[in-house]
């Protein structure tokens, strides 16, 4: 025998302008077991919460029904409610009947009125099983995972190690640094990018907090937030990190060239390279798929020559294991190339924006200097493109945010480099949100740049592979046709490489453009759906610096004051329970499980499984998987699921 | 009268790149695609355009490199349409290959051609069979309904 | 066709696929390409112009997404007794691509240096075609089947050949036409090869015109089924030849 109370919330307008609430609450009046049914204005406020209040701790209410808007806007608000009143949070069933009714169906009131009485019935028919539950807590290990080590992983990790809390730093590559140590300057302050990065990849070396592992990728994480037990592959350096002492004789003597990927592949390097000259780990690495001693052992010239003996072509890759209580992504973007109506591919002088800063720093392929690569000679006229395969149904839907700022930045070099070059940026809109943005565009018109506002046809690569650029102008009304020694391209943003590997370890969502997707666009943009896992930098979509340095503040905050702060972490308790006398042992939930949160025990002679309650995500494969019906989801019950259903056609 | 073209003037968000790669406009600088989607957006009466949308070359470029997929190749031949629903002049050619189609069931007559060596050619003195195409019965019924506009 | 075993025949009882109306009558466009496209059955249907391949692939595009034209239409053919349907379009480049494909010619054009000139519509408009609009490179590789040395890219190579304007302004359209040759001419091609019998009009029968009008210097032109078949040995005469007006006994002259 339960006492259910319901409330209908009119929700202001939203709901009371389409269905007819009153009669909602007369309705459910009349169902069996239903004590009290009334109607507020809004049934979040403190008005509404009161009501419901009142009739837990006066009227015997002990189970309630909230028929108002989705259960993500206020489940967890009653939820609180009903604890406070002393009746356990797990007691609550919230029914939809705005985004699921009123919203949907305005254009038929009397319709809706009736859908959402049928909705009201399901809601009391659960009601009337809902069982208390207990919140599962589980011990929060003070340590971190961060993927990615750019700006963001790195301001992350030593955020977090200055807060006291140890930090798993891992990167793919075999530096630290990111994409900001391919840059030669950052906008609007034309700082030098690695000057204001290296202090930052040294103190992340140095710092005792973080664990540093290049050359590592995640390959499995379990568990819940407060305890994921994480596998991280590293893969071999075959240099002693320990002996090497970043003289680079190894490098000068090696006889194999390989496309340099750090240049964007403007340039070559040796088998045994460091990226770049203020690479940390200072040491080379060895790619063996070129290396001639992994192919047929025919040479170790690097060996021999290394003065410290610190080259050891049998390391092998090593598996470490951490337990962690979060997981910070941070995994950066990549960048779009299929451009081949802009010539990229066709004359060796159209560029990518990434190029051309490999062009402009002096430990580029060309020492600074911005020449042709044709022949070398250097450009009279350039043109920068700007979204070129953004914002464009043909390429990549999405803005990339940062394309206008880097084609100022990219004009500023070009112009201050050689002040009597002819500099056009063809824009589509010029977006300079930042703060020192606007003031950066004014210096570029000062500097004589001239803007045309206009998407360029198809580009035709002349014969000395100089560029015909046919563009529209809006600003003059007239077709221009430049011809350009050089065209440099602002190329759309995409995920990283490695980050739709890492995303399906993690079992976290993306969003439509392939970005990591956050909680909440507006409240929630450093949370994922999973507790504890939260996102920062441009995995999460593209950004500037200062926005991604931001969010990794915040992602470290949050990261703290949700998980790494507290004792334990409460876990919802809907996860999945297994009736011992009924399970057969018969597997097949096991080999479904996306969590790995269900074990095979032996008891009493029988094989049967059972749930590791701290991996449970609550997703229900198992439980409609059984052929047994040994396993039920807790708050969840197929039980309960059938009488809701039931509660439906009444 | 249903949509017969896939154009989006909605979408467009004058970046201009149609202009940019038009056929035309570089021979002819007063015509801009770019304008003509703005124009129509905006709202102005057709009756203005009904010169200058003849001169498209229908080379669909535009259609191709828009970046949000506007088609204002389409846009212009549904202008066309309407401009002729009007009573609006339009180029003297198409009038008369209608008025072929309806007797041949074919846009062009079969007509002897002089070739290279100044010998005169059909298809009979080339031993070809004659075409199969044609326009009888309740095929050219149907065709001089749509053209009269009963359909 | 006989030389590479296809079996081809003509589409009984075709008409005009409607391509030069759209503008002027719509719904007369719509009712010619679908009235081809029911009378070509559930087969493969070969079209051997740009402008019917654009015409009956945007037709049967919009009576797959718009339900009020696919009405229109059922109702249009039934009158005739006939029924709407389906056939896989096909453009000559991508058929006698895969004709080609993987098979030796018999006389390979050897030594000539020749470009494609794609026509708008066999790459562009609103559908699904046979080859990437802003970097199409099927003709290119049917070109190098038969042996030519190919150019691969050239500046103008995808423009237009002005052949619509005919109905407009001539003189615009022969401007277009005369660009599209001097930019073979600039890029050094011996032949022009283009799949389109419009555009071979524009670029081909009217050489002596644009010399005259324009000053364009003569580049020889040839129509897809022409290189192919001189490729595979077949007599000039037997291909057309003798209708050409550019210059293509210069293409002949090496071969001899």
């Amino acid at each position: 025998m339960v006492s259910i109370g319901v409330y209908v919330c009119d929700c202001g307008t939203n709901i009371a302008g389409v269905l007819d609430c009153k009669s909602l609450a007369t309705y459910a009046s009349g169902l069996k077991d239903v004590r009290v049914a009334r109607n507020h204005k809004y049934m979040c406020s403190e008005a509404g919460q009161e009501l419901i209040r009142g009739d837990i701790q006066r009227n015997g209410i002990d189970r309630v029904v909230v028929a108002a808007c989705s259960p993500s806007m206020h489940e967890h608000t009653f939820r609180v409610l009903l604890e406070r009143a002393g009746l356990n949070p797990y007691l609550l069933e919230v029914v939809n009947i705005r985004e699921q009714c009123s919203w949907v169906h305005g254009s038929r009131p009397a319709d809706a009125t009736e859908k959402a009485k049928g909705l009201i019935a399901m809601g009391i028919a659960r009601a009337r099983l809902l069982e208390p539950l207990r919140p599962l807590e589980t011990p929060v290990v003070k340590s971190a995972l961060i993927i990615g080590a750019g700006i963001a992983g790195i301001t992350a990790a030593l955020n977090l190690a200055n807060t006291g809390y140890d930090v798993y730093l891992v990167d793919k590559e075999s530096s630290v640094g990111g994409r900001m140590t391919q840059l030669d300057k950052t906008f609007p302050t034309l700082d030098c990018s690695l000057c204001i990065l290296t202090p930052l990849m040294a103190e992340v070396a140095a710092n005792e907090r973080v664990r540093l592992l290049t050359l590592s990728e995640v390959r499995r994480v379990e568990g819940v937030a407060g305890s994921f037990d994480v596998t991280i592959g590293v893969r071999p350096r075959y240099v002693d990190l320990r002996k090497c002492i970043g003289c680079g004789a190894c490098s000068r003597i090696c006889p194999v060239e390989a496309p340099n990927d750090f240049d964007e592949g403007l340039s070559t390097r040796k088998a045994i390279y460091q990226s770049f000259p203020q690479a940390v780990p200072r040491a080379p690495v060895i790619d063996p798929t070129v290396c001639l001693h992994f192919k047929d052992r025919s040479c170790d010239l690097c060996s021999g020559k290394c003065p410290t003996k610190a080259i050891d072509f049998d390391q092998k890759e090593a598996e470490v294991k951490a337990e962690v209580g979060v997981v910070i992504v941070a995994t950066g973007f990549g960048l779009y190339r299929d451009l081949y109506e802009y010539g990229l591919t066709r004359s060796r002088n159209v560029i990518t924006g990434m190029q051309l800063e490999r062009l402009v720093s002096p430990s580029g392929p060309t020492v600074g200097r911005v020449v042709r690569l044709s022949d070398g000679s250097e450009p009279k006229t350039i043109a920068i493109a700007l979204c070129a395969g953004s914002r464009d149904e043909n390429h990549l839907k999405y803005c990339c945010v940062v394309g206008c700022m880097a084609g100022l930045k990219h004009a500023w070099y070009v112009k201050s480099h050689n002040p009597e070059a002819r500099v056009y940026v063809l824009y589509n809109d010029l977006r300079a949100t930042g703060k020192g943005y606007e003031e950066f565009y004014a210096r570029l018109r000062e500097m004589g740049v001239i803007f045309v506002r206009g998407k360029p046809d198809h580009v035709d690569v002349l014969k000395d592979e100089s560029l015909g650029i046919r563009v529209f102008d809006q600003t003059l009304n007239e077709n221009l046709e430049i011809r350009a020694d050089l065209l440099v391209l602002e190329t759309a943003l995409t995920p990283s490489d490695g980050s739709e590997k890492v995303r399906e370890t993690l079992k976290i969502s993306k969003g439509g453009d392939g970005f990591l997707l956050e909680l909440h666009p507006k409240l929630h943009p450093v949370e994922t759906y999973s507790e504890g896992i939260y996102l920062a930098g441009a995995a999460h979509g593209p950004k500037d610096i200062p926005s991604a340095v931001a969010q990794a503040l915040a992602a470290s905050g949050r990261a703290v004051e949700r998980v790494l702060s507290r004792e334990s972490v409460s876990t919802e308790p809907i996860i999945a329970e297994v009736d011992g006398g009924r399970c057969s042992g018969c597997m097949i939930c096991l080999s479904l499980c996306p969590f790995n949160a269900l074990k095979a025990i032996e008891e009493a002679g029988s094989r049967r499984v059972t749930v590791e309650e701290a991996k449970c995500r609550g997703c229900g494969t198992c439980v409609a998987s059984c052929p047994s019906s040994a396993i039920d989801l807790r708050h969840y019950r197929e039980r309960q699921i059938a009488e809701t259903i039931m509660g439906a056609m009444a | 009268m249903f949509k017969t073209g896939f154009e989006r003037p909605e979408k467009c968000f004058q970046c201009g790149r149609c202009t940019s790669s038009c056929t035309i406009s570089k021979l002819m600088g007063d015509y801009r695609p770019n304008r003509i989607v703005g124009l129509v957006r905006h709202g102005v009466p057709e009756g203005m355009l009904d010169k200058i949308i003849w001169n498209c070359a229908r080379c669909m470029k535009c259609v191709e490199y828009c970046p949000q997929k506007v088609a204002p190749a389409d846009l212009i031949s549904s202008l066309q349409h309407r401009a002729v629903s009007r009573g609006s002049k339009f180029p003297e050619a198409y009038g008369e290959m209608m008025k072929i189609l309806s007797e041949t069931g074919m846009a062009f007559r079969q007509v002897d051609v002089t070739d290279r060596d100044f010998e005169v050619c059909n298809r009979t003195s080339m031993g070809l069979p004659p075409l199969t195409a044609g326009a009888k019965g309740k095929f050219r019924e149907i065709m001089s309904k749509i053209t009269a506009g009963e359909m | 066709m006989k030389s590479l075993g296809t079996n081809v025949r003509e589409l009984e009882g075709w008409s005009c696929c409607g391509h030069p109306l759209k503008g002027v009558n719509p719904k007369l466009w719509l009712y010619l390409a679908s009235r081809n496209l029911s009378l070509a059955g559930e087969g493969r249907l070969l079209t051997v112009c740009n402008g019917c391949y654009l015409s009956l692939k945007e037709a049967q595009h919009l009576t797959r997404s718009s339900g009020e034209a696919a009405e229109w239409v059922r109702r249009a053919l039934s009158i005739e007794g006939l029924e709407y349907r389906e056939p896989e379009i096909l453009h000559a480049v991508e058929f006698f691509y895969d004709e080609l494909k993987g098979r030796e010619v018999a006389r390979p054009l050897k030594g000539l240096r020749l470009g494609a000139h794609y026509g708008c519509h066999s790459i562009r408009g609103s559908f699904e075609g046979f080859d990437k609009a802003t970097n199409p490179g099927m003709l290119e590789d049917i070109l190098a089947m038969l042996g030519a040395e190919v150019v691969r890219d050239y500046p103008g190579r995808l423009d237009c050949c002005g052949a619509t304007l005919m109905a407009v302004d001539p003189d615009m359209g022969f401007t277009l036409a005369s660009s599209k040759i001097a930019q073979s001419n600039e890029a050094g091609l011996d032949g022009l090869v283009t799949p389109c019998p419009y555009c071979y009009e524009m670029l081909d029968s009217r050489q002596e015109t644009l010399a005259e009008l324009k000053g364009t210097r003569p580049m020889p032109v040839l129509l897809l089924q022409q290189a192919i078949g001189l490729a595979q040995g077949i007599d000039g005469r037997g291909l057309g030849l003798n209708f050409n007006m550019s210059p293509v006994d210069r293409i002949l002259k090496g071969r001899e």
